[in-house]
């Protein structure tokens, strides 16, 4: 097969494009769809800066194929803020100084969010482990660890998403 | 990337096919060594066939007996169940040491083994749980023991167009204890330095015996089974035995140095994680 059609759901919006086989989801949504939130880090799935939730779940999208995404639900950062309001992760990591250069930031706070949706009251190890995935260069991750231990204490709360 | 076409089979029949058919071509499941292979170049296939929408190649199914596990099911899937973990619990420790949660996602049993790397980390539990791994080809199944399997470093019995279908494993009886311990650089995202899986199984005869089954990864040309620690541990459980067991894995061990450790280290290693995997699962949680 050279290529092939594949429809596929992003951030809510339903898309449909031809893709070639050696074509990487991260490659896709960056170059074709323009959604530019997952960064290329490593393009080997080592540094986790890539990562999206595809059908729930958060991968390295740079070890995923575009061309077996036919029918898949993709959700990035972009999707986090509902009506111009952030997510409570989102917050928090300003807050707590979780940024610096921003570059890890998109799929760090993404698979934070994996976590929390998975298990509301994470340790922190837990928190460690689900972010064992994400390097950060500039944090040193502490600042990171509070904030997703700060949001997932703001949502327990219950305040609105 | 380079290019290389792409497959997508619904049967084993469509996958063996396609695989005699297609020269220079490979299985595709989780695509986590796979794709790394090809954008490093280290090995470029002319087409990948992806497996996973095979009927059965994806789930775990207990039965009386057995534990099923189909070939294409992820390490998260693995680590998670809770079949896996009431039942053969240390199978799910090393899904779990696998890279990070967001390759578990997409990393596969089957692309594990059949990768064969001596430091793959599900490999230490298939082997103490003497799994049995499913092969199919056009127009035959048959079974392979996991003690069987590999042959040396990315290397298995594998031949031609046949296909790892399922992983078998006998269930066990209550009162088994497993342990996996993997040393690393870092916490995640990285191959096991050394890799210790320990399995006791309570004997159905003598109460106070356990079938001890011990095996290691990253320290020999494919994961092995330590038979002589295995025969000491038979006989009793203690301080003693334990030590003896352990230094009995450090002798049996055939470290290389590579640019993770060398071989020094890792037959320290070896003695040191054997005797704490063992003293974890008969004495409780060892601190380090």
């Amino acid at each position: 097969m050279t290529a092939k059609g594949i429809t596929l759901k992003v951030n809510g919006e339903e898309y449909t494009k031809e893709v070639g086989p050696n074509l990487t989801l991260l490659d896709f949504l960056r170059d074709i769809l323009g959604v530019k939130s997952p960064k290329k880090g490593c393009d080997s799935g080592e540094c986790g800066a890539c990562t999206v939730i595809l059908n729930g779940k958060p991968v390295t999208s740079c070890m995923v194929l575009a061309i077996e995404c036919d029918g898949v639900v993709i959700d990035t950062i972009e999707s986090l803020s509902k009506n111009g309001r952030l997510h409570p992760l989102q917050t928090a990591f300003i807050e707590e100084n979780a940024i610096q250069c921003g570059f890890c930031t998109p799929a760090m706070i993404l698979s934070a969010k994996a976590l929390l949706d998975r298990n509301p009251s994470p340790t922190i190890p837990e928190i460690k482990e689900a972010i064992a995935g994400n390097l950060c260069r500039c944090t040193g991750y502490i600042s990171i660890i509070k904030a997703i231990a700060k949001a997932a204490k703001t949502l327990r709360e219950g305040d609105a998403k | 990337m380079k290019y290389f076409d792409y497959y997508s089979v619904k049967s084993v029949s469509d996958a063996t096919d396609l695989k005699k058919k297609l020269k220079n071509s490979r299985y595709y499941a989780g695509g986590t060594d796979i794709l790394v292979q090809i954008k490093r170049r280290i090995r470029v296939p002319a087409a990948v066939i992806d497996i996973k929408n095979i009927p059965g190649i994806v789930g775990i199914k207990e039965t009386e007996k057995y534990i099923e596990i189909g070939a294409a099911t992820t390490m998260n899937e693995i680590s998670e169940s809770d079949i896996v973990k009431r039942n053969i619990d240390v199978l799910a420790q090393c899904a779990r040491e696998v890279g990070s949660y967001q390759i578990r996602n997409l990393a596969t049993i089957g692309g594990n083994i059949c990768n064969a790397a001596p430091s793959a980390d599900i490999s230490p539990a298939l082997l103490v749980l003497n799994a049995d791994i499913i092969i199919k080809t056009q127009n035959t199944t048959h079974t392979v023991n996991i003690n069987e399997f590999f042959k040396g470093p990315g290397k298995t019995i594998l031949t031609d167009e046949s296909i790892v279908y399922k992983i078998k494993i006998l269930k066990l009886p209550s009162g088994s204890m497993g342990q996996y311990i993997k040393e690393s650089r870092v916490s995640a995202v990285d191959l096991a330095i050394v890799g210790v899986a320990v399995l006791a199984v309570p004997s159905q005869k003598v109460r106070s015996k356990y079938d001890v089954r011990v095996s290691l990864g990253s320290v020999a040309p494919t994961p092995i089974r330590v038979p002589e620690a295995e025969e000491i541990l038979k006989e009793s459980i203690s301080a003693s035995s334990i030590e003896k067991a352990a230094s009995a894995a450090e002798t049996a061990a055939k470290p290389i140095s590579d640019i993770r450790a060398s071989a020094e280290y890792r037959n320290d290693q070896v003695k040191i994680l054997t005797k704490r995997a063992l003293k974890t699962i008969f004495y409780g949680e060892v601190s380090k």
